[in-house]
């Protein structure tokens, strides 16, 4: 085998190794969206619960929002649930889609319910900001 | 080094560079992996998403 036929070798065999065992890394950078998202979140329920709290947002409107924000919760446990079982990159994009679009349909409805455009903004751009941080790792995992 | 063996050269590299790119990448993720467990990532975003939840119920409980 002369020279360079042995470098062709050695890199073809440095990439399979590099290949191999891409696991962990990929869901711990899911993990990592899903704690994002949830500091996301956070961050805007308590911006809510303030404007509510200053009459800018009505009662209706606080009610709504809160009960979408409890499932947006619910959304999150079960992804970081189902993150913890994960066994490759490809159970771990579907647990990432399903997420997504629990998360995508708790947005339309918060469209549809909250009357307050001021607010119905920020939970569109707080939604997106979850979403966005999930969607990084389904189109790492493609 | 004649033309041919320049030419050889130069594709190795372009193949070598972005490998030790992406094998920096790889070793610096890794490092961070021991520096947080992902179970305790996990953790953090799940008391995260608690939170959330047991704020809501909260808010909303004050409401009725």
């Amino acid at each position: 085998m002369n020279r360079s036929r042995k470098a062709v070798f050695l890199v073809i065999l440095l990439a399979l190794m590099l290949t191999a065992c891409p696991k962990a890394s990929v869901v711990r950078q899911a993990a990592v969206a899903s704690q994002s998202a949830s500091i996301a979140v956070q961050a805007f329920q308590q911006a809510e619960i303030q404007s509510f709290e200053s009459g800018v947002v009505s009662v209706d409107d606080h009610a709504t929002i809160q009960g979408l924000l409890a499932q947006v919760g619910q959304v999150g446990k079960t992804l970081d649930s189902a993150l913890r079982s994960a066994n490759d990159n490809q159970s771990a994009l579907a647990d990432v889609n399903t997420a997504v679009a629990a998360i995508d349909s708790l947005n339309q409805q918060g469209l549809l319910h909250i009357k307050n455009k001021d607010i119905q903004a920020k939970w569109t751009i707080a939604m997106a900001g979850a979403k966005a941080a999930l969607n990084s790792i389904a189109a790492m995992l493609q | 080094m004649n033309e041919q063996e320049a030419v050889a050269l130069a594709n190795l590299l372009s193949i070598l560079i972005p490998m030790g790119v992406k094998t920096y990448s790889q070793i610096q993720s890794a490092y961070s992996d021991k520096v947080k467990p992902l179970g305790d990532i996990l953790s953090e975003a799940d008391t995260n998403w608690q939170s959330v939840i047991d704020t809501a119920k909260a808010e909303l409980s004050k409401l009725k």
